[in-house]
């Protein structure tokens, strides 16, 4: 099964992000900072992550930026969730190394194409 | 309740409680980038959470806020005092709908109407120089106008294959249009959409056209679970009310108003007997020249009764006379039609090719066009493409310390992506050659070659391609497809194919050529992780300052686990019962003795369990600390006295019931204490005292108690008006006047209905008196004292129990029968002979260290029968609101610890007990409230 | 059960939901001659109007409930019969 990590600080989002994870079949870990996502991720694989911008500690930006460096997981996907639609922001994300930007709150149908894509489905 | 709602609301209330003291904070440290960001980030966490509910004018609000916020952190506004007024009642009034989505699980329909207000007060506070940029964004989120549009030439082949009738009808019904194309996703039935409902349930539907995207295979290979079907919808309401029909599946709706004229176009058989509407025609001509539109209908009515229908001219004719009737419509297209009466073409510039000839070769392009070409042969899906463009642009902000990983994630999402024929056998190389050279270009223009070529076979389906650029095609279907066709195809056609590309790209398949390379990268990988946990510093270092674990929990469940365990802990009492009967019943001592060291055991573990669920229900006073730096300065500021608060020893920790309900009392007397204990600016001034004014909440604790001080240096209270005021009333005899003393005085605030206020302001004296604060911290189990000095200022001192749970009572025994009484108002316990009780009057009274104390009977308050004492009377003395009274007893017993419980049922009513404890033997004892049982005398 | 499946002929009433789109589908294929009587039908969910579209049966009895009939006269009826 393929695992994804939420990287939220909103409990909520989060909640609703893992819900629509779980029902397309992914394992779902969460983390509620860019730290705190760092340490999960040496500590295990991943095949996507999902990740808000504003956060305590270390925010989105930072944490795709050092994933990039990170042997280990510069490979891994990452999908960037912002409430803002302006090209500059999402510009910011992809500079940061996001391989893809949504908007919050996303849309079933559109992170359900998009996550199959990135790794390739579930299973 | 939705446990996600159930979060939000639990998370919103704390970020909520956060954004207010960066508020505070902000107002003395303006530029404070911390705090900005923090409170920032309060903002938007609520913002974003709450979008995940429809709760529009909630989010709306917060995003006009959070825009006011977002300026303000860029310098562009300097807030000041009453921006945040404004952005703390905006918040309130956020925290109000947190209220009502608790109790109701949604807005009140009034949410638009309450938020209007603030909306606007906030956005008088962006500059005019910004408005254009916030307005735009707020509303963008409003009502995310991201819903596509059409073009005519997108719905002219739909137009044409409604009959002359059905365009009629529809002319006729309706003063506006819309039209709608819903192309549901293939997938739509797994999350329960049901399309045709959908469509047939569109609001004021005039027209509904289901169209199949592609022709139907064979019975036996149908899949009834994708779905193959469009809708062309014509409405005859507004856009707002479609798009909010199709608000679920607004991605896959594209509309268009549909102007009236678009429908009015003739069909039918050219007919060259003219006869019959020859004759009219000049005088028509005369009315359209004149543009005398109200003379048309009676003039073609009588031939249109006549005439066949179906023939071209009387088509014509009918759409004249329609377009007439409506007198909005433009005169170029009436002229058409009437030059098409004469000539059979119908010339109007919105439409090329009408063809008059008859309706069949009306119909539909888009069937014709896809039956004709066979199946769909989009090479790379729309959302691939989107994924891979996103992918180039991402590439174009390498850097030199990140390009690896930006092309190794590249490098994944192609081989997850791209059906595995598709992928670029030249990719690894292309991967390589970018890692080489520090430059992600080689595979930037890989992913743009992928992009511009539309397919792998392009020679044979360039044009269907283009007739069908908005097609979307999931990647299954693509697959599938794309399959059955390369079953069709010779291999050489294939390689062909390839050889037609740009020479960066060969997407033949090529298996063989991956398999080795994947597995290769997963043992790199491997390697790499190794690498990562012994060099990688930011990954390993914040295990340090990871923040504790948190777990929420509701209330409600510690207060079941804390009754099991006050269950538990009586429970256990039995034990030595036990044992004793085991000994003196059944003779079995060494049973006695094993049962004895169980309970020795199991007492420890009980007690140590109680002790932990009281650590678990304690919570800093901080809580409810929290409250008042936002109430202070909203009274000094509408009071116009400058007051500073200062907090101490918020960390103090007590029973959250204790904590919680202390926060009424406080409120109250902080209000007391800035309402009337502290002076204008100007009399301070004149005092010789600080122009600002000091308010200090302190928490101590003590013992098993904790106080809290409220302390002010204001004016403090003035014992001789108390007194006066007090007698006034009526509240304190003449004779008590005399004799009251200046500390006692101070007590009289307590008196039910005492206010020292000359004048009822708007801020305390609402009919809540100091009386009321003191019940409500007798409630909890405390007691207030007051110390004023005039001129200096008042501290009152809270003494609270540390925990509501446990309490101290004595038992005393009142003809048989036990009853227990708090140990916080008795003083001592006495045996005294009887034929020391004196007989004053009525009542009876006893003199104790030359001090002559009353003494009353609990039998009598009990109203059970007297009890004659031969020699000693025992007498529980106890301080009740200053003064000693001696209670008569029968017998004293132990003071032991109980869980109180507050009676229930018909018992509630009964307000001299103050609840009830289970004793270790089963026995449930009653816990008097003398105070109570006093005043019912 | 809004669907039965009798000799030759199946009856749909009220609203035939998806759950009912294997067996229509199975029962068509198997009677490539059936017919349809729509007489007491209400709605069919959209997956069942593509195993009807795709296979084009007969229709025995039209429906009787007016928002259906229109909407079968005037949106599917037509898909029918250019097949």
């Amino acid at each position: 099964m393929k695992k994804i990590l939420i990287v939220d600080d909103a409990t909520t989002v989060r909640m609703y992000h893992r819900q629509l994870m779980e029902s397309l079949g992914y394992h779902v870990e969460e983390a509620g900072n860019g730290v705190e996502a760092l340490e999960k991720a040496s500590q295990d694989t991943y095949d996507l992550f999902l990740v808000d911008i504003n956060m305590p500690k270390m925010d989105g930006y930072t944490f795709i930026e050092e994933i990039r460096k990170t042997p280990a997981v510069k490979a891994t996907p990452a999908i960037m969730i912002s409430t803002e639609e302006t090209e500059s922001d999402r510009d910011k994300a992809y500079e940061a190394g996001a391989n893809f930007y949504f908007i919050k709150p996303v849309r079933m149908e559109a992170i359900q194409t998009f996550t199959k894509l990135l790794t390739g489905g579930a299973e | 309740m939705n446990p996600m709602l159930e979060s939000f609301i639990s998370e919103s209330r704390d970020n909520l409680e956060e954004a207010s003291q960066c508020f505070l904070s902000l107002e003395q440290s303006p530029n404070d980038p911390t705090v900005m960001q923090n409170l920032f980030r309060a903002m938007h966490t609520i913002k974003g959470s709450s979008g995940l509910f429809e709760l529009g004018a909630f989010t709306h609000l917060m995003h006009v806020a959070e825009d006011v916020l977002d300026l303000a952190r860029a310098g562009k506004i300097q807030l000041n005092s009453d921006h945040i007024d404004v952005l703390l009642s905006a918040m309130d009034q956020i925290t109000d709908w947190i209220d009502e989505l608790e109790a109701t699980g949604e807005l009140n329909t009034d949410a638009d109407n309450k938020a209007q207000p603030h909306i606007l007060a906030l956005s008088e506070m962006i500059p005019v120089e910004h408005k254009e940029e916030c307005d735009e964004l707020s509303l963008a989120t409003k009502s995310h106008q991201t819903t596509h549009r059409l073009g005519y030439s997108e719905i002219e082949s739909s137009l044409g294959c409604l009959s002359d009738q059905q365009r009629f009808d529809i002319f006729q019904n309706a003063d506006q249009l819309t039209f709608l194309r819903y192309t549901p996703q293939e997938s739509c039935f797994f999350t329960g959409d049901d399309p045709l409902h959908t469509a047939r349930l569109t609001p004021s539907c005039q027209h509904l056209r289901i169209v199949p995207v592609a022709k139907w295979p064979t019975i036996d290979s149908l899949d009834p679970y994708q779905c193959q079907l469009s809708f062309d919808v014509i409405s005859s309401a507004d856009e707002e009310t479609l798009i909010d029909h199709y608000r679920y599946v607004e991605d896959d709706i594209k509309l268009c108003p549909l102007d009236m004229c678009w429908l009015a176009f003739p069909q039918g058989q050219w007919s060259d007997d003219q006869s019959l509407f020859s004759d009219v025609l000049p005088e028509l001509k005369t009315h359209i020249d004149k543009e005398s539109w109200h003379n048309i209908p009676n003039l073609i009515a009588p031939i249109l009764e006549l005439a066949n229908p179906s023939v071209y001219q009387i088509s014509c004719m009918r759409w004249i006379k329609a377009i007439a009737e409506k007198e909005v419509l433009e005169k170029p297209l009436i002229e058409a039609l009437f030059t098409a009466i004469e000539t059979g073409e119908f010339d109007y510039s919105l439409k090329s090719e009408v063809n008059s000839d008859s309706t069949e070769s009306h119909q539909t392009d888009a069937d014709t066009t896809t039956t004709d070409t066979g199946p769909q042969e989009e090479y790379l899906s729309n959302d691939v493409k989107t994924l891979l463009a996103t992918q180039a642009r991402m590439l174009e902000f390498s850097n030199s310390d990140d390009l690896e990983g930006r092309v190794d994630s590249v490098e994944r999402i192609f081989n997850h992506a791209l059906p595995e024929e598709f992928i670029p056998n030249n990719l690894l190389d292309v991967c390589q050659q970018a890692k080489q050279e520090q430059s992600a270009n080689p595979l930037i223009i890989l992913i743009r070659s992928l992009l511009d070529s539309t397919s792998p076979l392009e020679t044979n389906s360039l044009e269907s391609t283009e007739n069908d650029a908005e097609e979307t095609l999931d990647i299954a279907t693509l697959v599938r497809q794309e399959q059955a066709l390369r079953a069709h195809e010779s291999e050489a056609a294939a390689d062909e194919s390839a050889l037609d590309q740009t020479s960066l790209i060969s997407p033949a398949p090529s298996p063989i050529d991956l398999q080795q390379p994947i597995s290769d990268r997963d043992s790199t990988s491997e390697l790499a992780r190794t690498d990562l946990s012994s060099t990688q510093p930011v990954a390993k270092e914040p295990v340090h300052n990871q923040k504790p674990q948190v777990l929420k929990v509701d209330q409600h469940r510690i207060d079941i686990l804390m009754d099991l365990v006050g269950e538990l802990v009586v429970a256990k009492n039995s034990l030595p019962y036990l044992a004793k009967k085991a000994e003196d019943e059944f003779n079995v001592r060494a049973l006695a003795k094993e049962i004895k060291s169980q309970y020795a055991i199991i007492n420890r573990l009980a007690e140590s369990m109680q002790s932990t669920m009281m650590q678990i229900r304690m919570v800093p006073v901080s809580t409810i600390f929290q409250r008042f730096p936002r109430l202070v300065r909203d009274l000094s500021r509408k009071l116009n006295k400058d007051v500073r608060l200062v907090l101490e020893g918020e960390e103090s920790e007590a029973d959250k019931n204790v904590v919680e309900n202390l926060a009424d009392p406080l409120i109250h007397l902080v209000r007391n204490s800035l309402d009337h204990g502290f002076e204008t600016e100007e009399e301070r001034v004149a005092l010789g005292k600080p122009a600002q004014g000091s308010l200090y909440l302190r928490a101590i604790p003590k013992d098993d108690q904790v106080i809290i001080e409220v302390d002010d240096d204001g004016r403090g209270m003035d014992p001789a008006k108390l007194k006066q005021s007090a007698y006034r009333k009526g509240i304190i005899s003449e004779q008590k006047l005399e004799t009251i003393t200046d500390q006692e005085a101070l007590y009289l605030i307590f008196a039910p209905g005492f206010s020292t206020a000359e004048q009822v302001s708007d801020l305390s004296g609402r009919g809540v008196g100091m009386d009321v604060v003191n019940g409500l911290v007798q409630q909890a189990g405390g007691r207030v004292t007051i110390d004023s000095e005039l001129g200096k200022g008042t501290t009152i001192r809270l003494y609270l129990p540390l925990t509501m749970a446990v309490s101290r009572v004595m038992m005393v025994e009142v003809q048989q029968q036990c009853f227990g009484i708090s140990m916080e108002n008795i003083v001592e316990t006495v045996k005294v002979p009887h034929d020391r009780l004196l007989r004053i009057k009525q009542g009876e009274a006893i003199v104790l260290r030359d001090k002559v104390i009353p003494v009353l009977s609990l039998h009598s308050l009990l109203a059970l029968p007297e009890t004659q004492f031969e020699e000693e009377v025992p007498l529980l003395i106890m301080n009740l609101n200053g003064e000693d009274i001696a209670l008569k007893i029968d017998l004293f017993h132990e003071g032991i610890d109980i869980v109180q419980k507050p009676l229930a049922g018909l018992m509630s009513q009964y307000n001299y007990y103050s609840g009830s404890a289970l004793l270790g033997d089963g026995r449930v004892l009653l816990i008097l409230n003398i105070k109570e049982l006093l005043s019912c005398q | 059960m809004p669907i039965t499946y009798k000799t030759n002929v199946v009856v749909m009433e009220g609203v035939c939901g998806i759950e009912d789109g294997d067996e229509l589908l199975q029962w068509l294929i198997d009677h490539p001659k059936g017919k349809l009587n729509l007489k007491q039908t209400t709605h069919i969910h959209t997956a069942l109007l593509q195993i009807i579209l795709c296979h084009s049966p007969t229709v025995s009895v039209s429906p009787e409930d007016s928002s259906f009939k229109r909407l079968w006269s005037d949106s599917i009826e037509v898909l029918m019969e250019t097949e």
